[in-house]
């Protein structure tokens, strides 16, 4: 790209980062031009994919990444992020992240890992976190030659999952297969834990919401008996637990029963919309479930896009056949669909 | 092909339709010759067996048969597709007994090396009336039973990619007594080049050593007026696993481990003949990824008897039946308890011959007890008429079949459903045989059309929780043409060519919706190739021998809606071998040259598996004549 255009792109790109951990800034409304998809794929198969999406045409690119670099994106769709100009995609099975240009997905380089990364957090413009699935663990890779540091991993919680970045602190949701209740707080300025914080039984994602809170998804456990019986006696309800992103203090929890998976954040509706079982309301202000039930179904992945005052969900068709993105009114009204990859999971939404 | 070949040739034709009627065909469990079976059966004898020592039966079918072998590339798994159904639902039999894994329900063919087997047949269609449950496509039939002869044979090959084999084997048999043992070591690094599309580069395959050893002896003696037989059979395989090749890193490994006793005794008493069979076996199979902090242990033994009886109550009536029965248990660390099944089996398979013997009837009949999932009845009906005696055969087969679930889909820890029920189909099939004499040098002729619909299919699905459970969800259709050709000519002076070829046309499709918005309904059954042609040419002259072997298999889909943006190219392998063979009084030496993939094709069979390129290997073997 040449030097001269990027003033241009700064000024006039706004960047919506859907996506839990994103900056979650509902932007001015401007024209929404595309929303990428991301799409997990099959364990199998290691077909995961970014769709593209034109809303103005209706007109999808079904492996938009593979159409923009002549090559498959090859592997099992983690995350998707969004910052600044890239957009970094980390991938198990081939244990890579994929770091492409948001506007083209052209590639700018790939991150290949010795671990099982699971997701992605930039901290400086040299330096990214890559938390690790296995071995409960942060790596710090080097964002201008795009490979691993030879720095020590960062020790957190059992199976990091989600993480998302305010200020120095970058937040690290623990899941631990519904045995770990913690988000590790990691200094960026050192690479050090700060804190640890506890919160419901199996925090997966975290989406930060305009007032730098985090909302904190924990998908709860499903309990087994010693003979691998299901034991619901034992299991342990998911909860929502909202974090001072500032102070790193819990200011609040829901418990939601079930086990809630994803959520969404209208910032200016003050409402956080949830995946458990069916999509249920949130009350941004006052913490309590506003409505049980919005939509009677449950779906892989949702998203809040502000620029239309909609919701995006991601309607999964199990691991061996594409997907479907429905696109919904507030009121619960399914207004449009679209064709997208294997279990569609993460929503982008790039603005004019 | 042929017509250039008789062309050229001009020679004199060799019907071989003798040579067919000597086959014993076993893999139906008709004792027919080979024309007058209901159903099509492609037999692979130890003469060409011979070429392709050094293979694993998993290779040899890939060439040889009209199966779609799902190989994962050297050092990795290899299973069988059979008329579009699944490497569950074909039936793997050594000697008659089921050795599909009762835990799996499927046998790695990788696993099996060619070189300890005599001959392989192959029964498209072969009913559950003739062995049990487990073939919906059919039987794959593995004998490991020897010609008479005195020799000791040593046998060395090596080739590409850090290939390494070393081979004994010996033969002695009198009237009285017969004895035989086959034994390999194999070893290979498996470390081959090829073209990571993933990242459009070269690589060389890391983490990928496989090391194995098979043994299997038998004894043989007279008892008066029977014969007793006694096979052992040890096998031992220790795999580095690789992964898929976006994998760098891998640390998995695998090991398969396998002892399996066969004793038969088979007796005439007047007119009757008696047969008993008593089967020993425990395989373990264990696996073990350190990342994932994994170490699956899984150990199954079996044991089987059956007793057979075959009584010729007139010229066209001969009675057939078998009583038998098998207890299987399984300890595995990925169930709660150890686990077991008792089954208890009734046959009565009688040959019908009408019209002087020119139309043949086989009607079957099995009951199958099940102490964890119940009685499953299979009736079958065969038939086979010439139409024209010794040139045109009609045959075709109606048959309801079963397939059990396997203990993993029944017990598995976190996800068996212990509610399983077995798979079903009802099938039917009908074919056309041809032997002309001489026109062409075509020595046969097949072509079969097949229907079949299978309902109860099992199939795993991710529950609410994210764990995998399997229920009887799946009901789906299957329906093809299978064709064979084979042109055998003798050219002056001394040169003889063979030419067999053989095409597959399938269509396997889910028929009704699995779930709401199901988008698999119609469309072909993912990892099926609709077209698959074989072609083999065989070159003889003096001491030395070739083999050419060309397969084309169609493009595989990787999802339920034949995209082509989710497929995998069609491919193309051409192997050629050519063999010199020189006998200096008591001592037979072979020297074998082969090369694989001789066109260079880059291609993967299983998403993200790649098969090797271009590869070479050579063998030596001294034999000693007695």
């Amino acid at each position: 790209m040449k030097i001269r255009y990027i003033p241009f792109l700064l000024l006039t790109t706004v960047i919506l980062s859907s996506c839990l951990g994103d900056n979650g800034n509902n932007p001015d409304p401007l024209e929404l031009a595309t929303v990428y998809v991301s799409n997990e794929g099959n364990f199998g198969d290691a077909n995961g994919t970014i769709t593209s999406y034109d809303p103005e045409s209706g007109s999808t690119l079904k492996a938009a990444f593979e159409d923009a670099n002549g090559r498959p994106l090859a592997g099992i769709m983690q995350s998707a992020k969004i910052r600044g100009s890239r957009m970094y995609i980390v991938l198990n099975e081939a244990n890579k992240i994929e770091v492409v240009d948001v506007r083209s997905l052209e590639s700018v380089g790939t991150i290949e890992m010795s671990t099982t990364p699971t997701d992605f957090e930039i901290v400086t413009e040299e330096v990214g976190y890559v938390s690790n699935l296995y071995d409960g663990s942060i790596t710090i890779v080097d964002l201008e030659n795009f490979e691993e540091t030879d720095e020590e991993r960062i020790s957190v919680g059992s199976q990091p999952r989600s993480m998302v970045r305010i200020g120095n602190f970058v937040y690290v949701a623990n899941s631990g297969s519904g045995d770990d209740r913690t988000v590790t707080v990691i200094n960026g300025n050192n690479d050090t834990v700060e804190e640890t914080i506890e919160v419901g039984a199996g925090p997966t994602e975290i989406a930060r919401d305009t007032g730098n809170r985090l909302w904190v998804v924990c998908n709860g456990k499903i309990a087994y008996d010693e003979n691998w019986e299901r034991d619901p006696e034992n299991d342990i309800p998911g909860s929502v637990h909202i974090i001072d992103g500032q102070t790193a203090t819990v200011v609040d929890s829901i418990e939601t029963g079930g086990h809630p998976t994803d959520i969404a954040l209208n910032n200016d509706g003050a409402e956080a919309y949830l995946i458990d079982e069916t999509v249920s309301v949130i009350n941004m202000n006052t913490f309590e479930i506003k409505e049980d039930t919005l939509i009677d179904r449950t779906f892989s992945g949702i998203e809040y896009m502000p620029t239309e005052g909609r919701l995006y969900v991601g309607d999964s068709k199990g691991y061996s056949q594409n997907g479907q993105a429905i696109i919904y009114e507030l009121d619960g009204t399914a207004i449009d669909s679209f064709s997208v990859g294997i279990a569609p999971k993460i929503f982008h939404f790039i603005v004019n | 092909m042929f017509l250039f070949f008789y062309q050229v040739a001009h020679g004199q034709t060799i019907a071989d339709t003798l040579q067919m009627e000597e086959i014993e065909v076993l893999a139906t469990r008709i004792l027919q010759p080979l024309t007058y079976q209901p159903t099509n059966v492609e037999v692979t004898d130890s003469t060409r067996l011979s070429f392709l020592k050094g293979q694993s039966i998993g290779e040899v079918m890939a060439t040889e048969s009209s199966l779609f072998i799902k190989e994962h590339g050297p050092g990795g798994m290899a299973t069988a597709s059979q008329r579009g159904l699944s490497s569950e639902q074909i039936q793997v039999l050594w000697e008659g007994i089921p050795i599909n894994s009762p835990t799996i329900g499927q046998t790695d063919l990788s696993l099996l090396p060619a070189n300890i087997f005599s001959e392989i047949q192959l029964s498209s269609g072969a009913p559950s009336t003739a062995f049990g449950g487990g073939n919906l496509s059919g039987a794959l039939y593995l004998r490991s039973d020897w010609e008479a002869g005195k020799y000791f044979s040593a046998r060395q090959r090596m080739g590409s990619y850090g290939q390494w084999q070393s081979s004994l084997e010996g033969r002695y048999s009198t009237e009285a007594l017969q004895v035989s043992v086959h034994s390999m070591y194999d070893y290979s690094e498996n470390d081959f080049e090829f073209y990571n599309r993933a990242y459009n580069r070269t690589e060389k395959r890391e983490h990928n050593r496989s090391e194995g050893y098979n043994m299997m002896a038998s004894i043989g003696k007279q008892i008066n007026n029977g014969h007793w037989k006694s096979v052992f059979w040890v096998a031992d395989k220790n795999n580095q696993i690789p992964g898929s090749i976006l994998k760098t890193d891998s640390k998995s490994r695998q090991e398969d481990q396998a002892l399996r006793w066969l004793s038969t005794y088979e007796r005439q008493i007047g007119n009757a003949e008696l047969s008993f069979k008593n089967y020993l076996s425990r395989a373990e199979l264990n696996y073990f990824d350190f990342d994932m902090d994994t170490r699956s242990f899984s150990t199954n033994k079996r044991w089987m008897v059956s007793s057979d009886l075959k009584y010729p109550v007139a010229e066209q009536l001969l009675l057939k039946g078998e009583i038998s029965g098998a207890l299987t248990g399984v300890v595995s660390s990925n169930y709660p308890i150890d686990k077991s099944r008792n089954q208890f089996s009734l046959l009565a398979n009688p040959e019908v011959m009408l019209l002087d013997h020119r139309l043949r009837i086989y009607p079957a009949l099995r009951m199958d007890a099940y102490n964890d999932f119940g009685t499953v009845v299979s009736p079958s009906l065969g038939v086979n008429h010439e139409l024209l005696p010794d040139k045109l055969f009609l045959r075709g087969q109606l048959s309801r079949d079963f397939n059990p679930p396997t203990f993993n889909a029944l017990y598995w820890g976190q996800g068996g459903n212990p509610d399983l029920k077995a798979e079903r189909s009802n099938t039917g099939e009908a074919g056309i045989t041809i032997t002309p004499e001489q026109f062409l040098g075509i020595s046969s002729i097949k072509l079969t059309g097949y229907y079949s619909q299978i309902s109860n299919g099992i199939r795993w699905y991710p529950g609410d929780d994210g764990i995998y459970t399997p229920s009887n969800i799946e009901e789906l259709n299957t329906k093809g043409v299978e064709a064979e050709i084979k042109n055998t000519f003798l050219v002056s002076p001394g040169w003889q060519v063979s030419i067999q070829q053989s095409g597959i046309l399938n269509r396997t499709e889910i028929m009704t919706p699995r779930f709401s918005g199901d988008q698999a309904v119609g469309n072909q059954l993912r990892y099926t190739p609709q077209w698959k042609y074989n072609a083999s040419f065989t070159l003889q002259k003096d001491i030395f021998k070739g083999l050419i072997q060309y397969r084309w298999v169609s493009r595989r889909f990787t999802t339920d809606t034949e995209d082509l943006r989710d497929s995998l190219d069609p491919y193309q392998v051409l192997d050629v071998s050519v063999r010199a063979k020189k006998r200096l009084q008591a001592l037979e030496f072979t020297l074998q040259v082969g090369v694989k993939n001789l066109l260079d094709a880059n291609y993967e069979i299983i998403q993200w598996y790649a098969m090797p390129q271009r590869n070479f290997n050579l063998s030596l073997t001294a034999t000693y004549h007695l």
